[in-house]
């Protein structure tokens, strides 16, 4: 199991002031943190590196936060988990994050240990799959049950 | 104000500008609490205590009027985003609430003590939620000031009563800075599915469940 320190997250946000401040107490509290201020930088981050959590703003110029996650959710790298932190959020955009495979909802200003809480939470979770999808592979049980299933269909 | 439309167009943009300042505030707030929690984190990973007991004080007061203030403007947005849709979901608990934490400076200006009295157990129904809160406003604008105020909700199969007594009287309707006119708030009722009934010291609403919408 790796360790608080281990656990890499990117923030996304274009308040510059507001990601930055909250990029230090973060890494004050031993987390790995990097931090891009747009939509796309935070695509073409993930392209090149493998943040374990995502902290994403919704409202920003450009690509919104929205597009972000749906971008992430159906590439290859969906198993990123991704918390979205916004001053804007209403109960739609929620229920939208969520569907599109959102880990969870904060609205801003959050309070630091909810928001380091729920980054273990997401991180935990994201190992747990992990950890079954190899066993799974290794035993060879998921292509025994996809065979299943494609009978069936 | 020439025509319903365009009275109704203008609450509406009216709306939309409040929701966008109050996203933006929240962003500021959003910095200030995010400032001061990194000092008080520099003074506490420095272990500098006895500057912290000094500098975390106010500290500690910034933060929670930042925290104070995003409250209050998350209800706003969320007052403001109720013009968005004619007809939703709500719960009428939270509505009450929110109305009376966004009057509570008026409410206090006015020395009127409010006391809740909620049922707990009231699903969200669908209706007109701005129209209700509207109607709220009427009746709570027409209590004469300096008094106590007990808002009281129930529960029955077929209706939910909003109840609202007071101690003190009620203003004379010729009083002209009252924004709410009889047929205003006849109007009001008619679109949420509600009866006011006023009985002594006390204003009863009740808002049908099968009309107003389903639980």
């Amino acid at each position: 199991m790796k360790s608080k320190k281990d656990i890499r997250v990117l923030l996304v946000d274009d308040e510059e002031v507001f990601v930055d401040t909250l990029a230090q107490r973060l890494r004050m509290r031993d987390l790995l943190v990097d931090v891009v201020y747009n939509g796309s930088e935070a695509l073409d981050f993930v392209k090149k590196n493998n943040p374990d959590v995502i902290v994403l703003d919704l409202k920003m110029p450009g690509l919104y936060g929205i597009e972000v996650l749906r971008e992430i959710k159906k590439g290859k790298k969906k198993d990123i988990q991704v918390i979205i932190l916004t001053g804007h959020g209403n109960d739609k955009d929620e229920e939208e994050a969520r569907q599109l495979g959102g880990f969870d909802f904060l609205k801003k200003p959050a309070d630091i240990d909810l928001l380091v809480a729920k980054i273990k939470e997401a991180f935990a979770e994201k190992i747990e799959r992990a950890m079954l999808a190899a066993a799974f592979a290794e035993e060879g049980v998921f292509d025994t049950a996809q065979k299943i299933i494609n009978k069936e269909e | 104000m020439n025509s319903d439309k365009l009275y109704r167009a203008h609450l509406q943009f009216i709306g939309k500008v409040i929701a966008i300042c109050t996203h933006d505030i929240r962003n500021h707030l959003a910095i200030i609490r995010e400032s001061t929690g990194l000092i008080m984190d520099t003074l506490e990973f420095s272990r500098s205590k006895l500057q912290g007991i000094e500098i975390s004080k106010p500290l500690n007061n910034i933060d929670k009027q930042a925290l104070k203030s995003s409250s209050f403007l998350a209800l706003l947005s969320s007052f403001c985003h109720r013009l968005d849709h004619e007809s939703s979901v709500f719960s009428i608990n939270q509505l009450i609430d929110e109305l009376l934490t966004l009057l509570n400076r008026n409410l206090i200006q006015r020395e009127i003590e409010v006391a809740k009295d909620y049922s707990e157990n009231i699903q969200p129904i669908e209706g007109h939620p701005a129209i209700l809160q509207f109607l709220l406003f009427c009746i709570i604008e027409k209590i004469e000031n300096k008094g106590a105020l007990q808002v009281i909700t129930t529960d029955s199969n077929t209706n939910i009563q909003i109840i609202l007594k007071y101690e003190q009287g009620l203003k004379d309707g010729s009083n002209d800075l009252m924004i709410c006119t009889e047929a205003l708030i006849e109007e009001a009722c008619s679109v949420v599915s509600a009866q006011v009934k006023i009985g002594p010291k006390e204003y009863v609403l009740t808002l049908n469940k099968a009309k107003g919408g389903k639980t």
